[in-house]
């Protein structure tokens, strides 16, 4: 598994950005991603250090961010994780005692390919993405 | 009857220690996500998790995701 980028949940992406500016130097950012079926928006941004945070705001009224923002529980929701072998890890990960939080689904950020998200045992989410 | 009593009670802590805050029943069957407030996805996903540590087995990945009761745990527990 190849870390990919640290997800963060958001009321929106303009405010969201705002704040993740005063704390890291941008360097690059992606487009806005909507997924219509993750009912989520998402946006990539870059540091100077290389690493990805995503964030990501709700999209419609079934969003799983909205109850997360609202709870003020996991707002640094988790760790993204490519991995070429996304079948055969999900299996490696149950065994290691990982919960699924759902079905792996296609995601539109990642042109269509799978994710999946587990909780693991040290209570955080871990989201592996089709390479 | 013996095992069913050890089950149970084994169910029981394991709700006693994932929900502290809340005041467990005697009878459990009919509890189940969402029976509390704290009883949220995440708690839910502890809870099999720790269930899965004290009986020393794996729920399969679909039962994962489509458990919602302890009469539903309690089933998958006896036939393991």
């Amino acid at each position: 598994m190849k870390f990919h980028h640290i997800g963060i949940f958001v009321k929106n992406l303009a405010n969201g950005k705002k704040e993740l500016s005063k704390i890291v130097r941008i360097k690059k950012k992606s487009k806005i991603y909507i997924d219509r079926k993750l009912n989520v928006k998402v946006q990539f941004y870059y540091d100077y250090c290389q690493l990805c945070y995503e964030l990501i705001a709700p999209y419609g009224k079934q969003n799983p961010v909205s109850a997360i923002i609202n709870s003020k529980k996991n707002i640094l929701n988790h760790l993204a994780f490519k991995t070429k072998n996304f079948d055969k890890k999900i299996i490696e990960l149950r065994k290691l005692g990982y919960a699924p939080l759902q079905a792996a689904k296609e995601a539109v950020a990642f042109n269509n390919k799978r994710v999946i998200f587990f909780l693991n045992n040290l209570n955080f989410i871990i989201e592996l993405i089709e390479d | 009857m013996k095992q069913k009593f050890m089950v149970d009670k084994i169910l029981y802590d394991c709700l006693k220690k994932n929900f502290p805050k809340e005041k467990i029943p005697k009878l459990i069957d009919k509890l189940g996500y969402g029976s509390f407030r704290t009883w949220d996805s995440l708690a839910h996903l502890n809870l099999l998790m720790l269930i899965e540590k004290k009986f020393k087995f794996k729920f399969k990945f679909d039962q994962m995701l489509n458990i919602k009761t302890i009469k539903e745990i309690k089933k998958i527990v006896k036939n393991k």
